[in-house]
């Protein structure tokens, strides 16, 4: 398995994070000649990560030498070992070496120099010769851990002979050497090999080599092979060879070719060879023989990559050979350095994530700028000003763009790392699933792609441990005995979203009802009264989980609300939808940016608020007339009545202690959400919606938890951003008790109350009313009718991205056209992705919940759903999907 | 004026709070701003009457008066803000032994006076017989034409007891 050039390219950019705060680290520490615990610990930790990550990613000079620093670290941080200056210049030799190594993991990673590790050890032993202070060059040490190693050994025949471990960098095997000098037959050779425990391939170089592959541990290997460690040498194949295939057509570095050596090996037959050659002499892309064998299944990769080290041994045979233990290779990272600095990592610069940041604000404030330059000159005319206002925006909204890409990373970083996690934990729970990625190359701001990782793999982890069932019981319900887990991450609304869905099991309402009875979370009553949708949502609740046995991947209880607190911090939201028995989605929302968020503004106590707008769920306007009969009020607690649901009210006046004389006038209701929760907020007056720079809280206000932040809009004015839950928290409103009297109110009322959709009305003409469902039209664009163009017999409407063909009534249907034409108009677009058009209308008149009557059909034709006498007025239904498709636009007309 | 004798006179910017006299140290103050267009933040902490655009940063504005536990300030006309540099601020500039705050503060005033320079000897230990909350604000005093000079300690006068509205 290759790794990701990518996973490689943050490796090495976040080891040498690390290092670089190692360095001072240390340099403080000789000059302290002491350090405290939370340096250690520091220094710890960074090393432990780099050689984590290394582990990972199979670098195993990079894991090898960082494990032997970190254990002498481990050793001076408890205290085992006391800590002396001289011990400084070697770690730190051990940064340069681990830099230089990182640099060159491009051309196949540089190898571990011996002689440092072995000085390192020797302090992790305790062995205090330190006579090479400086730390030139440690034979000495190496001495010295020679003579340890061997000890136990020294008694034993075979201590001469001489044994080589290749090591391979790139893979998690090695590709070991065994080359006894005298005294072994051949078959105790073999013997020895076996007991390592590896694939054996036994080359006809000579009689005495024995090449094998091998995942143990270089120290295990030695044990196995009855030879002390010391022998047991660490070479890497990239010194000797760069990592290719050979081919016959690109200049020849090895002494042997490929598919001789395949041959020789017995991985491929001389026929076998001669067709590939012949196959590869009439590929005009000059592929080399070894990609060719593979790519037409004559090799294993396994088999090619064996062939490909045997090959880059070759040339170096003689040397090897005459390297005994008694004299380590005196290699050294400065030896090797020069010369092959071809630069193959992508161009990239390395630039202070704070620098960033200040670029960040910058371009913020200079968006602010500019709508406040926009705004002033508004109406002024000065020739040659439009273009330069208009070339200022470009450039900004540009600047602002790129300057926030900078800080994208796509989840592809996120996704990569999931066929692995499913495939464990699939595996060990005997279960099989498929993964589908979606959607890897969406992009989304730097520290929310690294604060999902943990939220993403519960989630994931919950799918297959909770969603897909066992392969038997799947078939039992006739599904296929893999599951599938399709993750997805696509653009909605401004926003991000991950979706993961699975075709397990689904989540059992009745049952989370139960368990939720069960931990004392509600009683029994008003566990029975919980919607389908808020019982499934109490998965998000602490401490409550459904699995039915604990299990060692999850089921403890904890992780859904810790996810959904994670994601929540992150500024997004989580969201559940399942089907019992056919599987569940969970729907990650996150903002694309923590900077810019689109927001409301609402006026309230005569001052401006920002509302975010993911937590907004529609506005809703009171009729005067309609004031006394849908706002209510229960146990001290006021309620709207909304399409047959009761919504908890909040007015801000009284939350926050402010006088306010007109709050009575007040009939704007924004309807918001929070979590699975929502209550309506009360507003003097509805203002704009704009997209906003986030500024954080100072310190003063930190006890304002019911302000997310402020930000300055596009007049210069501070506004406070609200923060839906806080404000929720602050008023103290206790949602469980709304749900009971949520319950009371509409057990009575719900047969009076038909439901009926709500339906903008709209006029195209002062006499006629046409009605379309809202839920069918995605927005409303008011218009000049001046700007609208036509084109041929068609008018169209002009968007920033796109021209929209306009659609006029009474060219469509029996009706009348407007009497006057008007200044300003309406223009419906609809919520429909066959057709890109808008409706024209003269004037928005409501919002109603109204059904055609189907006592009388006073206008008739295709596109008319029926009428009715709204307001005493005649109503004409309309059919969008009929309308649309009876108008002369053409379907799918999307640009 | 030789080198000697600028290292013992520290500068100050003095204020007027009703009609005592305060200072501050200059090296603090990043200007003196005469915006008033306060944004009030409901429910805060009385001592920050609310919040202010200044060129693009959003400062946070302190009454003074409240912060040393005096009553709250009158805004008016003559009302000016010393808007305070940042503790980052203040490293960059390698100011780092004086602090103020983390945040972007400005401090309300009811005047601005004059800058002075006051050699270290004259500044005094602040009297015992101060207020509870201005003893822990005020670090020193400086007789100055008969008048009493307070010099208050920024860090101090912007750390309050977490107190709810």
């Amino acid at each position: 398995m290759e790794f990701d050039q990518e996973l490689i390219d943050d490796f090495v950019v976040e080891s040498i994070e690390h290092i670089e705060g190692i360095e001072p680290l240390l340099l403080e520490m000789e000059r302290a000649g002491d350090a405290d615990q939370e340096t250690w610990n520091s220094l710890f930790r960074a090393l432990h990560s780099v050689k984590g990550a290394a582990g990972f990613l199979g670098l195993n000079n990079i894991q090898e030498i960082s494990h032997v620093s970190e254990s002498l670290l481990m050793l001076l941080r408890d205290g085992d070992l006391a800590f002396s200056s001289e011990m400084v210049s070697p770690l730190l030799r051990v940064l340069d070496n681990l830099r230089a190594m990182l640099d060159s993991i491009g051309e196949g990673g540089e190898a571990a120099p011996r002689e440092l590790l072995s000085e390192i050890k020797a302090f992790s032993r305790g062995t205090q010769d330190t006579n090479e202070t400086g730390g030139g060059e440690g034979p000495e040490a190496e001495q010295a851990e020679i003579e340890d190693e061997v000890e136990a050994s020294a008694a034993d025949p075979l201590v001469d002979q001489v044994c080589k471990v290749t090591n391979s960098s790139a893979k998690g095997s090695r590709f070991i050497v065994m080359e006894p000098k005298r005294g072994w037959a051949r078959e105790q050779v073999l013997t020895a090999a076996n007991q390592a425990g590896t694939l054996l391939k036994v080359p006809k170089l000579d009689d005495k080599s024995v090449h094998l592959i091998s995942d143990k541990e270089p120290k295990e290997l030695a044990k196995l092979l009855g030879v002390p460690i010391a022998y047991v040498h660490v070479f890497d194949p990239s010194q000797h060879a760069p990592l290719e295939y050979e081919s016959n057509a690109d200049g020849e570095r090895s002494t042997i070719l490929f598919g001789d050596l395949a041959v020789e090996l017995g991985f491929l037959k001389k026929a076998d060879l001669d067709a590939l050659i012949a196959e590869q002499a009439s590929d005009t892309n000059k592929v080399s023989i070894g990609r060719l064998a593979r790519n037409l299944g004559f090799l294993t990769d396994e088999q090619a990559d064996l062939i490909r080290y045997e090959q880059l041994l070759r040339p170096d045979r003689d040397e090897v050979v005459t390297t005994t233990a008694s004299k380590p290779k005196p290699e050294s990272a400065a030896k090797r350095e020069p010369a092959k600095t071809k630069e193959k990592r992508p161009e990239s610069i390395r630039v202070q994530v704070g620098l960033l940041n200040k670029l960040i604000n910058l371009a913020g404030e200079l968006v602010l700028g500019r709508n406040q330059l926009r705004q002033m000159l508004e109406g002024v005319e000065l020739p040659g000003l439009k273009q330069i206002l208009q070339s200022v925006d470009h450039v900004t909204t540009e600047l602002q763009e790129s300057i926030l890409y900078t800080r994208m990373q796509p989840v592809r970083i996120l996704f990569d790392r999931l066929p692995r996690q499913i495939r464990d934990t699939a595996s060990k729970l005997g279960k099989k699933v498929d993964l589908s990625v979606t959607g890897a190359d969406v992009e989304l701001d730097r520290s929310l792609v690294e604060a999902l990782g943990d939220p993403m793999t519960h989630l994931i982890r919950n799918a297959v441990d909770h969603g897909v069932e066992l392969p038997s019981v799947r078939a039992e319900r006739g599904k296929s005995e893999v599951g599938k887990l399709n993750v997805r991450a696509y653009h909605e609304s401004g926003q991000v979203i991950i979706e993961i869905q699975d075709d397990g099991n689904g989540i059992d309402p009745d049952k989370l009802r139960g368990i939720s009875v069960k931990r004392g979370i509600y009683t029994q009553e008003q566990a029975s009264q919980l919607s389908d949708k808020e019982a499934i949502n109490l998965i998000f609740h602490a401490g409550l989980s459904t699995a039915e046995q604990v299990t060692e991947v999850s089921g403890r209880g904890v992780g859904m609300d810790v996810v959904r607190s994670n994601i929540k911090s992150l500024g997004g939201q989580v969201e559940v939808d399942s089907v019992l028995g056919d599987g569940t989605v969970l729907r990650i929302r996150l903002p694309l940016t923590l900077a810019i968020i689109p927001s409301l503004t609402v006026k309230s106590c005569g001052q401006r608020f920002a509302i975010p707008q993911v937590n907004l769920v529609e506005v809703v306007r009171l009729r005067m007339e309609d004031m006394d009969e849908r706002l209510d009020n229960v146990r001290g607690t006021e309620i709207l009545r909304l399409r047959n649901e009761l919504l908890p009210l909040i007015r801000l006046p009284k939350l926050l202690g402010i006088e306010n004389q007109e709050e009575r006038k007040s009939r704007n209701v924004v309807v918001l959400k929070a979590g699975a929760y929502q209550y309506g907020l009360v507003v003097d007056e509805l203002c704009d919606s704009e997209e906003i720079v986030v500024k954080p809280l100072s310190g003063l206000l930190a006890p304002c938890f019911w302000y997310a932040g402020s930000t300055i809009l596009g007049d210069g004015d501070v506004v406070m951003i609200l923060d839906v839950q806080g404000l929720l928290r602050k008023s103290g409103l206790d949602l469980s008790e709304i749900d009971e009297l949520l319950e009371d109110e509409s057990s009575g009322s719900d047969d009076d109350l038909q439901r009926k959709p709500s339906m903008v009305i709209f006029a195209n003409n002062e006499n006629e009313y046409f009605a379309l469902p809202q839920e069918q039209i995605q927005r409303l664009e008011k218009i000049k009718v001046e700007d609208l163009r036509r084109v041929g017999f068609r008018e169209y409407l002009q968007q920033p991205e796109q021209a929209i063909p306009l659609l006029r009534l009474e060219e469509m249907l029996p009706v009348q056209s407007p009497d006057v034409i008007p200044e300003m108009g309406y223009v419906l677009i609809p919520r429909s992705t066959d057709w890109n058009v808008g409706i024209f209308a003269t004037e928005i008149v409501d919002t109603l919940e109204a059904s055609p009557d189907k006592s009388q059909k006073l206008v008739e034709g295709p596109g008319i759903n029926g009428t009715a006498l709204l307001n005493g007025r005649l109503t004409v239904f309309l059919d969008m999907e009929d309308l649309l498709e009876n108008s002369n636009v053409e379907k799918n007309n999307h640009v | 004026m030789s080198e000697k004798s600028k290292i013992q006179k520290r500068g100050f910017c003095t204020f007027l709070l009703d009609d005592k006299r305060y200072a501050i140290d200059i090296l603090t103050v990043q200007e003196v701003n005469r915006q008033l267009r306060i944004t009030p933040v409901h429910g805060a902490p009385s001592h920050v009457l609310g919040l202010l655009n200044l060129r693009g940063q959003v400062v946070n504005v302190v009454d003074t008066k409240c912060a040393l536990g005096l009553g709250n300030m009158e805004v008016t006309e003559e009302s000016r803000q010393l808007v305070l540099k940042t503790n980052a601020d203040l490293r960059v500039r390698g100011c780092g032994e004086l602090s103020t705050s983390e945040d972007l503060i400005g401090l309300l005033v009811d005047r601005v006076s004059d800058v002075i320079d006051v050699e270290e000897g004259r500044i005094e230990d602040p009297p015992p017989a101060l207020a509870e909350r201005e003893g822990t604000v005020v670090s020193g005093v400086v007789q100055l034409d008969g008048e009493i000079l307070r010099i208050l300690a920024p860090s101090n006068l912007l750390v309050f007891e977490t107190e709810l509205a």
